[in-house]
């Protein structure tokens, strides 16, 4: 009955149907003829909606349950917090148009669970913008800057299990440069870390690099066009003992910072590395640094490796370091690198799922890639060319949105066909059409099986004038219903 | 030592271009701005301009050929006031009430699509300020809504026009068995939520052989072309909440009950409830309107194909106990619209007409005498053209251009939509933080005014002043030769 939505739109653009009350793929329909696959979504019922297509190149048992969340941020399409499931089809997407959406994430806040993304504008690859969640429903329920009347960065909000949020921020700073070559009013960018109050944005803590770390850690160079971004962080991580570990792409350098004092209490990796790195465990221009195993201390990073000017190693990777703090010692436990090789420019992430199982989001290289813990591949998809995404994560999420689902009529040679979709309604199974000769008098006509963000029907051919659809879960029960639209 | 150059703009027609030859250079004959070189609307032509004539701005949207496609406020000299170039097209121009306050409104989106003279937009609310406020679409998803109507009616409505496109059986009007035809919708949607208050469908209501078109053929190439049998082209609310609808490929205008979307009478075309009196037939019409004195207001274009010498504005008294419909009023002076057009009762008494296809506007007494007429862009057209007085408090600051001659300095001052600016006022200095008047304000011309002064300034800026030389806005400071928009 629904046959598949991308051949419907080949044959209907290899007629030369024009594809009446659809403004919005006029022009696009004759491209769709093609056989370039489609770069962008487009759906009949929600032409609003243009999220970039993500193509799904492995796809085995084993995958972690979840959804993944994404935030295409260039390339083909709208930006925007782009949920999709494992067959790449979008499950829900915000466009965030004219600004850029990254860093987006399900949470729990006060108890119940929450989507979070930051929304702002970027420059020199830090961040000015504001932090947003949404509850379940999809209903904006806070809108946090950084505390302290700072710029928001794009890379870290951490809701954290005591009600706090883990931010990043930055400052400019007029410093004596002549040293690194530079001049002797030179403007310098330092990383801050907050721990803030929710909802009210209170800062419980603040750590700002230029007290802790030296300029002359820093990879990158004194330029006379850009301030000097001399640290770059990138991620925090609230530590099992209560201390942070934050990783500053650009001294190539995890920190572990003193929750009371801010004191640097070890740094891994680096030019003032406190850690024997053994053979290949060093990196460079890394992404999110995060802590796992129980006896042992084991910390996850995605290595760059590069940074577009600068590159230091022939591909990016995904890496699990062991460390030994008794004598000092970092060595590789786990190491996972992409066939063909990767080497994403910036952004990037590494997310170690409790099966031990571990996604990378290759960052400017728009892949993402699942392993077991011995390295098998088991997902495998990616964003069109030009795309770019700065965190890929799979994480469990239930949406129940408050809009009702929408449908659409549409005369597709000579058949009546109507289009249901529900922006972020996780739990829809099936669709049930229902129809009649007068609006207020519908009854159930058909089921049909959820295709996909958006579900192709067939009106019955039975002089029905009007119809609703309603969305069914997996054991037959109304979540939904849409207008009724004449048909 | 300030001196009036020269009234408004430079006048420029497109000859400077290889393009500027016969119909090409229709509707390309601009106007340029200095201190706005961005804005070329087209030259408006006043021919009659009474004092008896009403009060008002005129409101045109260029659509056709024009450079640029757009809402534009026309001040009675022909002068622009407020100009806003659109990607696409533009149409349904007018100041309407919006949460009680005058704003601006048109419809905006690409034309001809999905049938020939329909378009798939959106509409557009601007406060006083120029701020856009809110757009309305159809229920069908963004950029649906047709671009024949865009009225707002109490409570926060409007009223919107939409196609689709259903199957139907031709053969009884001599198409094809499997044909397609235009459902014309109309619907009320709550601007705020854009919930839909009520939808009506042409095809539930009006029968395929109302149609003075001919349906597509019943074999061949031509048999899937969509048969656009009705073609609404207004919607009017009336006080009981019926709508009154015209329909140009019927040549009727329909009552519709507001509730059940039943068709309560018909007025004109093949199936007419009342007998039509003499000069009331009309043909190809447009913008149907239920005026105060209980009379019906139309556009009777009279074409295309052509049935009548010349397009009218005419008013109708219908009589329900004898079902008769009876002239009141007829107003023409010789245009022949072959599409578009629109009659508008003034405040005064008077009928301004926007004569559609032909880039007219004239305003008739109600005696028939025309006190206002004027003609813009030649080959160009605005859908519909409205007279309405208007107060815009643009957000933007002035705009300025300085150029240098040999002896003295020009300063050319505007500000798009700002309307109650009265003289302006140059200022001059060495940096600038330092600038003072230089000479005595001088009357506002038209979109531009330039000043010219002896001065041995480097940078220059204007003010805006207002009743009682009030300060309403200063443009930013610029250096000899340069300019500023807003």
């Amino acid at each position: 009955m629904s046959f598949n939505r991308r051949e419907l739109l080949r044959r209907a653009a290899a007629s030369g149907l024009v594809l009446a009350l659809d403004p919005a793929h006029l022009v696009e329909t004759a491209g769709a003829a093609s056989e370039e696959p489609a770069k962008v979504h487009d759906f009949v019922s929600r032409p609003d909606l243009r999220p970039p297509v993500v193509s799904v190149t492995t796809r085995k048992p084993g995958v972690t349950d979840g959804h993944l969340f994404l935030a295409p941020s260039s390339g083909p399409g709208q930006r925007g917090a782009l949920m999709i499931d494992n067959s790449g089809e979008p499950i829900w997407f915000r466009n965030s148009r004219p600004v850029v959406a990254m860093n987006f994430r399900a949470a729990v806040y006060r108890g119940k669970p929450v989507l979070s993304w930051w929304e702002g504008k970027t420059e020199q690859g830090l961040g000015d913008g504001t932090h947003i969640v949404l509850d379940d429903t999809y209903r904006e329920i806070a809108r946090i800057p950084a505390g302290g009347g700072r710029p928001s960065d794009l890379h870290e909000f951490i809701i954290t299990e005591r009600g706090t949020a883990l931010v990043t921020a930055w400052e400019r700073v007029t410093m004596d440069l002549t040293s690194l070559g530079g001049e002797p009013d030179g403007v310098v960018v330092g990383g801050i870390v907050q721990e803030i109050e929710l909802p009210s944005g209170r800062v419980l803590f603040s750590w700002h690099s230029l007290d802790h770390v030296d300029i002359s850690e820093s990879y990158v160079g004194v330029s006379d066009r850009a301030p000097f971004d001399y640290f770059h962080v990138n991620s925090i991580e609230l530590d099992r003992d209560g201390n942070y570990l934050i990783s500053a792409r650009h001294t190539w350098t995890i920190y572990k910072i003193d929750r009371d004092t801010g004191k640097v209490l070890w740094r891994l990796g680096g030019k003032k590395s406190d850690f024997q790195m053994g053979p290949d465990s060093g990196f460079a221009w890394q992404h999110d640094a995060r802590r796992h195993g129980g006896g042992e201390y084991l910390i996850s990073v995605f290595d760059d490796g590069d940074a577009g000017s600068h590159q230091s190693q022939p591909y990016s990777k995904g890496l699990i370091l062991a460390l030994d703090l008794k004598r000092m010692q970092a060595t590789v436990h786990r190491k996972y690198v992409h066939e063909p090789h990767l080497l994403a420019h910036a952004l990037g992430s590494v997310q170690v799922f409790p099966n031990s199982n571990v996604l990378v989001g290759w960052g400017t290289s728009p892949y993402m890639t699942e392993y077991t813990a011995h390295g098998d591949v088991v997902f495998d998809a990616h964003l069109p060319h030009g795309g770019e995404n700065y965190r890929a994560l799979r994480l469990p999420w239930v949406g129940r949105p408050a809009e009702p689902p929408t449908l659409v009529y549409q005369l597709r040679q000579g058949v009546r066909l109507v289009f249901a979709s529900w922006n972020g309604a996780t739990e829809v199974a099936h669709w049930r059409l229902d129809t009649g000769l007068r609006a207020a008098a519908l009854t159930p006509a058909l089921h049909v099986p959820r295709s996909g963000f958006e579900t192709q029907i067939v009106v019955p051919d039975n002089g029905v004038k009007y119809a609703a659809a309603v969305a069914l879960d997996r054991h037959g029960k109304p979540l939904g219903t849409s207008r009724v639209i004449r048909v | 030592m300030v001196a009036v150059l020269a009234a408004g703009a430079l006048v420029a027609s497109a000859g400077c271009g290889s393009d500027a030859k016969g119909d090409a250079a229709k509707g390309r004959a601009v106007l340029h701005f200095h201190s706005r070189p961005d804005l070329t609307p087209p030259i408006f032509t006043v021919d009659t301009s009474a004092k008896a004539a009403a009060q008002g701005d005129l409101f045109i949207a260029p659509k056709q050929y024009a450079i640029q496609k757009g809402p534009e406020i026309v001040a009675p000299d022909g002068q622009p006031v407020w100009f806003h170039p659109v990607a696409q097209q533009a149409t349904d121009f007018r100041v309407q009430t919006y949460d009680g306050k005058p704003v601006l409104t048109w419809w905006e989106g690409p034309p001809a699509a999905p049938v020939s003279g329909s378009g798939v937009g959106h509409g557009v609310i601007m406060n006083s300020s120029y701020e856009q406020i809110a757009t309305v679409t159809a229920s069908f998803g963004p950029n649906t809504a047709d671009l024949h109507e865009f009225e707002l009616a109490p409570g926060g409505i409007a009223l919107i026009t939409a196609y689709r496109i259903v199957p139907v059986d031709l053969s009884s009007i001599g198409g094809p068995v499997n044909g397609r035809a235009a459902d014309c919708v109309v619907e009320k949607i709550d601007v705020a939520t854009r919930r839909v208050l009520f939808e009506w469908h042409s095809i539930d209501h009006i029968p395929l052989n109302a149609s003075y078109i001919a349906p597509p053929p019943k074999t061949g190439k031509g048999s899937t072309a969509t048969f656009d049998y009705v073609h609404v082209n207004s919607v009017d609310e009336e006080p009981n909440g019926d709508l009154l609808v015209s329909a140009r490929n019927t040549s009727a205008v329909y009552l519709i009950d507001g509730t059940t979307g039943d068709v309560v009478w018909t007025l004109g075309g093949k199936q007419s409830t009342f007998a039509m009196g003499a000069g009331t037939p009309f043909y190809w019409q447009h913008d149907a309107r239920l005026e105060p004195d209980g009379t019906i207001s139309i556009f009777d274009d009279g074409a295309s194909p052509k049935r009548e010498k010349q397009s009218r504005a005419i008013r109708i008294r219908l009589d329900p106990k004898t079902r008769t419909a009876t002239l009141v009023r007829a107003y023409a002076d010789g245009s022949l619209a072959i599409s578009q057009g629109n009659a508008q009762l003034l405040p005064n008494g008077d009928t301004f007409v926007g004569w559609g296809s032909v880039p007219r506007v004239t305003e008739f007494s109600p005696s028939g005498r025309v006190l206002y007429d004027a003609t813009f862009a030649d080959g160009d057209d605005s859908y519909r053209a409205y007279r309405f007085t208007w107060t815009g408090t643009p957000k933007t600051r002035p705009a300025i251009a300085v150029a240098k001659g040999k002896t003295s300095t020009t300063i050319y001052a505007s500000w798009n939509g700002a309307t109650e600016v009265t003289r302006w006022q140059a200022l001059g200095g060495p940096t600038a933080e330092h600038l003072a008047p230089v000479g005595v304000p001088v009357r506002k011309t038209g979109f531009e005014t330039a000043m010219q002064a002896t001065t041995s300034d480097t940078y220059f800026a204007v003010e805006a002043l207002g009743a009682h030389g009030r300060v309403l806005g200063r443009s930013a400071a610029v250096q000899r030769g340069r300019e500023a928009i807003g």
